[in-house]
């Protein structure tokens, strides 16, 4: 194993950087070059609470059991479910979520990642109106006006700024910030909003009404205020002069439109206003993907069944109906009896008022390490880290996809998820 | 998270003997506090506190508070690694270091972690200073260049006067 690594991809978070270096030792990181404080503990925390062997619970004790014997009982717990889910997905590569949605269709269960409460929503409004975007190595080499929206780069992606968006020097932007204007619209002063060159603190959740706003201005009609939720009228009338003046205008959206009233009409509502804003200028509207490759599930989910998320195999065709085929719904109403979770801790991240119910049906995981999720679940089965022990495609956030190169080999005996779900396809086909 | 304060002369005062004793040579230690911020008296200068009992604790804090001080040397550039986030862009933004190493002008990391003249590199997820000389607030034409701290989301980067 050479010791020393260069252009590795950092699977930390949406922005997928891929001029990381490593330094190893034996089958350990020693440190590394150039990722951010995120991607810097992916790669040095790899051996904290790891799993060596599959586990199986059974009245309230756990044992060690082999793997084969972990995936014919986790084949065969699917398989006598009426109503299994698999769940999870968006931390781990292409080629295992694309066995994990033939497995859903083959159980004839449930699928649904991590994206159905996240940016997956994002994508559904693509349903209802036409988004105009570009890569972000086109956003460095060209704009001039960055808008982040609901979203705080410098704290969910720290590199996002200096390696794409804000600070580089671009082909047609040599002078690198002298040359952008960035402007975050946010609830609160974040650190982003600490260098940025404007910023407009808004009331919570009233975005809608200045996207409503903005679109009336940009049409002509002047609405009769003095202020547009907690902004002036002033503030958003520059900002728009500003956009439309723009060359090249990137306007970056998080959660912090997503997630606060409106949610899915916030986005819609935004993607609508940068087209019509397209008459007076070149704008684009990229999302801010938080895990690896959340938006690489929608994609393989979208070719290989026509929908983002969501999907349900219950019936003789696929179908799709947020709000009754995702997770939260399906947690909520009780209507699964077994589930599967991949690449997720849904004991962490989803209320309790839901998870609650997942101590009372069989609960499969895979996952590198103990979790709450794998602490309550009846077979654990440990898998290879994603990314950086094993090899795959992710999605970055602005839908590229990049092929990660395995830097470390996993533990004896410990597969990767899509070695997992290939053998548990292959099972499930033979004992159906 | 909350940001800690910038160090200022009232911080160091409070940790000094403040009996205006004069051993220094400045004439009292509000004085003392001020000149020792900006680095023209050093804070071994004050013998009362490493030498009596009663100080004993004080001096232990104010070593550690003046400690980035005392790296900081001829360009007065000091950068906390505990409030460092690495978000990189220290490393891009530098004028100098972008020349140095010119994948960095475009965003990129540092491709040789052992060029002699990298001012900032990103490593274990921290920025860290390596030749401040190089910076141009140092070499000729000695700059009032700024550009790290005001870039710096984290106010990790200091510069002092």
């Amino acid at each position: 194993m050479p010791k020393e690594i260069s252009d590795v991809i950092c699977p930390g978070c949406g922005v997928l950087c891929d001029d990381i270096k490593v330094k190893l030792k034996e089958n350990t990181v020693v440190t590394n070059y150039n990722a951010c404080s995120k991607g810097n503990a992916k790669f040095l925390d790899i051996a904290a609470n790891r799993i060596l062997k599959p586990t199986i619970m059974t009245d309230k004790t756990t044992k060690e059991i082999d793997l084969d014997s972990a995936l014919s009982k986790t084949a065969e717990i699917l398989i006598n479910a009426e109503s299994p889910t698999l769940y999870g997905w968006s931390a781990t590569t292409c080629e295992a979520q694309r066995l994990g949605i033939q497995l859903a269709k083959e159980l004839k269960g449930t699928v649904d990642s991590t994206s159905s409460f996240c940016h997956g929503v994002t994508l559904s409004t693509l349903l209802e109106c036409s988004w105009s975007t570009a890569t972000l190595g086109e956003v460095m080499n060209r704009a001039d006006v960055i808008l982040y929206w609901g979203a705080n780069p410098i704290e969910s992606h720290p590199r996002h700024m200096s390696r794409y968006s804000t600070v580089p020097r671009g082909i047609f932007r040599q002078a690198g910030k002298d040359e952008r204007t960035v402007v975050v619209i946010d609830i609160r002063k974040t650190r982003t909003a600490n260098i940025a060159d404007r910023f407009l603190e808004v009331e919570p959740n009233r975005d809608f009404e200045i996207i409503s706003v903005m679109r009336s201005l940009l049409n002509g009609y002047r609405p009769n205020i003095e202020t547009v939720a907690n902004v002036p009228l002033k503030e958003v009338d520059r900002l728009l002069e500003l956009i439309k003046e723009a060359n090249f205008c990137s306007i970056f959206f998080g959660l912090g439109l997503l997630m606060s009233a409106g949610t899915y009409h916030n986005i819609s509502s935004l993607l609508s206003f940068v087209a019509e804003l397209n008459q007076f200028a070149k704008v684009v509207a990229i999302p801010m993907i938080g895990h690896y490759n959340m938006i690489g599930f929608n994609h393989v989910c979208s070719w290989l069944t026509g929908f983002p998320y969501g999907v349900d195999f219950r019936k003789e065709h696929p179908m799709f109906n947020p709000g009754e085929t995702t997770i939260v719904e399906l947690l909520q109403r009780k209507e699964i009896d077994a589930m599967l979770c991949i690449a997720s801790d849904p004991v962490s991240t989803l209320p309790y008022s839901l998870t609650s119910y997942l101590k009372e049906i069989p609960l499969i995981t895979m996952d590198r390490q103990m979790t709450p999720t794998t602490r309550i679940s009846k077979i654990v089965i440990p898998v290879a880290l994603s990314g950086i022990e094993v090899s795959g495609t992710a999605y970055r956030m602005d839908s590229v996809p990049l092929y990660m190169r395995n830097i470390l080999t996993p533990p004896d005996g410990i597969l990767s998820d899509e070695m997992i779900l290939q053998k548990l396809l292959e099972l499930v086909k033979e004992k159906k | 998270m909350s940001e800690k304060k910038r160090l200022n002369a009232m911080m160091i005062y409070k940790l000094l003997p403040q009996t205006n004793c004069r051993i220094c040579g400045e004439p009292n230690c509000m004085a003392f506090a001020v000149k020792l911020l900006n680095r023209s008296v050093e804070l071994k200068q004050c013998t009362p506190l490493f030498e009596e009992e009663q100080y004993a604790e004080k001096a232990e804090k104010l070593k550690e508070l003046v400690a980035p001080l005392e790296q900081a040397k001829e360009t007065g550039i000091i950068l906390e690694e505990e409030k460092c986030i690495g978000c990189g862009n220290c490393v891009v933004c530098c004028p100098a270091n972008a020349a140095i190493a010119p994948e960095t002008s475009g965003g990129k990391g540092v491709k040789d972690e052992t060029n002699p003249d990298l001012i900032f590199i990103v490593e274990k997820g921290a920025a860290k200073i390596c030749k401040l000389e190089k910076c141009r607030r140092y070499e000729p034409p000695r700059t009032s260049c700024r550009v790290c701290e005001i870039l710096c989301p984290t106010k990790a980067i200091e510069i002092l006067q």
